[in-house]
């Protein structure tokens, strides 16, 4: 039994990479077949990296540390923040698009009928590996190289657990942004709902000892956008336990995992469908 | 006003009225509207509390707070927040819709803008409530302060308006313009002191920044009304902004009509 058991979540999991990877194959022919069109993105990335080291520099003439950390911790708070970005940006923000569509028009049956895993397949069908690298990586070279490594107190432990920490805060963001994409089932439609999540992403440029305790705590558990950025940039610096974070990270990802597959379910009972 | 001219700006008011009615499909995403500013100042609020703690040099919390919520509002009234309209206008020619509008026997500029307006008809909810709160934090120091709000909020808008119209004619030229949009967003996100005060760059960057289209969107007209502006000050700021309203407003129309002159919309 229990080799059974093994062998069909094997299986599971073969076949969600192979989901995976047709995802990234057919990301990768969609965006390479007009690529010079999208070369523009690039040049607005650009500008934001600029705007952005033009706005840490204006503060900085103005405090000598802000919210306990000094220019350099904060540029690599703003490279982790960065990171943050972009990676979400590639894995989630075309799914996002194509499922609130899908939702509105009563398209989403193409998915349902297809017999695959229908909550994985809405989340992965587009992986943008293309325009993440395009576009994240001459912002975050640029960052990375305004930072002094050296004078950072990194140490393995923190690293480790600051890494974990936004992995974590990856998978925390994905579900906050899908859940509020799922409002759609209901009303129909949800993109002003969803813009929400926007503004949510303004919490990268405050250091997390830069809140008040209620509002740590309400960013942390019950809208848990913190450890993308602010939560692991302090853990990486040595400002916050990192095991006690991590453990939080942990628990709060299983809980939010589990509300966003109740509310799949959920959703999907309420989904009025083009054709039915 | 003729006749005809009255005509039309009832058949934009009609415009407007019917796009207004038509967001009010989804009631529910006026409220999202409402949480989503609301946290936009909230984080802002969080931001510029650490950073008045952080230095006794930054001016006081209040303040800053009034000024945020007076220069957000006066973003949306000047339809500079987020170049919505442009975007708009990008969405129109990219897909060939704008072709509709090109063949009907009107200003087609006007047209859709009014029917922009009604679409965005809670934005001045918001800005309403979000004037009358910074106000309320901090009253101006008397009447003049409202007269030069309110001449810096037109001349805003009229730069604004320009700018949108430019970034959608961007659109006739490339398949994707958008990323000139965000361009445009992120450079009047930092010099229209929407996100950062122009009283706390240097003084040699700011001088330079006054000079710019960009501060005349949030910045000038928050500090017309929270500050007491010397006579050379007010001038300056003054004469700038009608500059940049003028210059603006004539590039916008000369490349509309080349732009216009370009387009090849299918089926016309």
């Amino acid at each position: 039994m229990k080799a059974s058991g093994y062998n069909i979540r094997w299986k599971k999991m073969k076949y969600r990479w192979q989901i995976l990877k047709t995802s990234i194959i057919n990301t990768f022919q969609h965006e390479t077949a007009y690529f010079a069109e999208n070369w523009t993105n690039l040049f607005s990335t650009v500008f934001y990296t600029a705007a952005m080291l033009l706005f840490i520099n204006v503060l900085y003439s103005n405090v000598k540390t802000f919210a306990g950390y000094t220019f350099n911790e904060m540029m690599f708070l703003s490279f982790v923040g960065q990171m943050g970005f972009y990676i979400s940006w590639g894995i989630f923000d075309q799914n996002d698009d194509l499922l609130m569509d899908d939702i509105q028009k009563g398209t989403l049956d193409f998915v349902l009928i297809k017999p695959v895993p229908s909550l994985f397949f809405v989340s992965f069908r587009r992986i943008a590996l293309v325009s993440t690298l395009r576009d994240g990586v001459p912002t975050l070279v640029v960052l990375g190289s305004l930072v002094q490594w050296s004078a950072l107190p990194f140490g393995f432990t923190n690293t480790i657990f600051g890494t974990l920490i936004f992995i974590c805060g990856l998978v925390l963001w994905h579900c906050i942004r899908f859940l509020l994409i799922f409002p759609a089932f209901w009303l129909g439609n949800a993109k002003g709902i969803y813009s929400v999540s926007y503004k949510l992403t303004e919490t990268n440029n405050l250091p997390l000892q830069g809140y008040g305790n209620g509002f740590r705590i309400f960013f942390s558990v019950v809208v848990p956008i913190l450890f993308l950025s602010a939560i692991s940039g302090s853990v990486m610096l040595g400002k916050s336990d990192g095991g006690t974070m991590l453990f939080y990270a942990f628990f709060v990802t299983t809980i939010f995992l589990a509300i966003l597959n109740l509310a799949w379910k959920s959703a999907l009972k309420n989904y009025t469908s083009a054709s039915s | 006003m003729s006749f005809s001219t009255f005509k039309q700006t009832k058949m934009f008011f009609e415009v407007a009225k019917f796009n207004a009615l038509k967001t009010l499909a989804y009631p529910w995403e006026f409220a999202a509207f409402f949480v989503q500013r609301s946290i936009g100042l909230l984080f802002l609020s969080i931001f510029w509390l650490a950073v008045s703690q952080s230095s006794a040099e930054v001016q006081n919390f209040r303040s800053l707070i009034a000024y945020f919520l007076i220069s957000s509002a006066t973003l949306e009234l000047t339809f500079a927040y987020e170049m919505k309209f442009g975007k708009n206008l990008i969405v129109l020619i990219k897909s060939g819709e704008i072709s509709n509008y090109l063949i009907k026997p009107l200003p087609v500029i006007p047209f859709l803008f009014s029917g922009y307006v009604g679409q965005m008809w809670i934005t001045f909810i918001y800005s309403f409530f979000a004037l009358i709160a910074g106000l309320f934090i901090m009253p101006p120091l008397g009447p003049a302060n409202y007269l030069f709000f309110f001449v810096f909020l037109f001349l805003g808008f009229l730069i604004a308006f320009s700018m949108n119209i430019l970034v959608g004619i961007i659109s006739f030229y490339v398949v994707e313009a958008s990323g000139f949009k965000n361009v445009t967003n992120h450079i009047i996100r930092i010099f229209s002191g929407a996100m950062i005060p122009l009283t706390f760059f240097p003084e040699v960057l700011r001088s330079a920044v006054l000079l710019l289209p960009f501060p005349f969107l949030a910045f000038v007209p928050a500090y017309a009304l929270q500050n007491t502006l010397s006579m050379d000050e007010l001038s300056r700021l003054f004469f700038t902004s009608l500059f940049w309203a003028i210059v603006l407003w004539n590039i916008k129309n000369r490349l509309w009509k080349k732009a216009l002159k370009k387009y090849e919309g299918v089926g016309i």
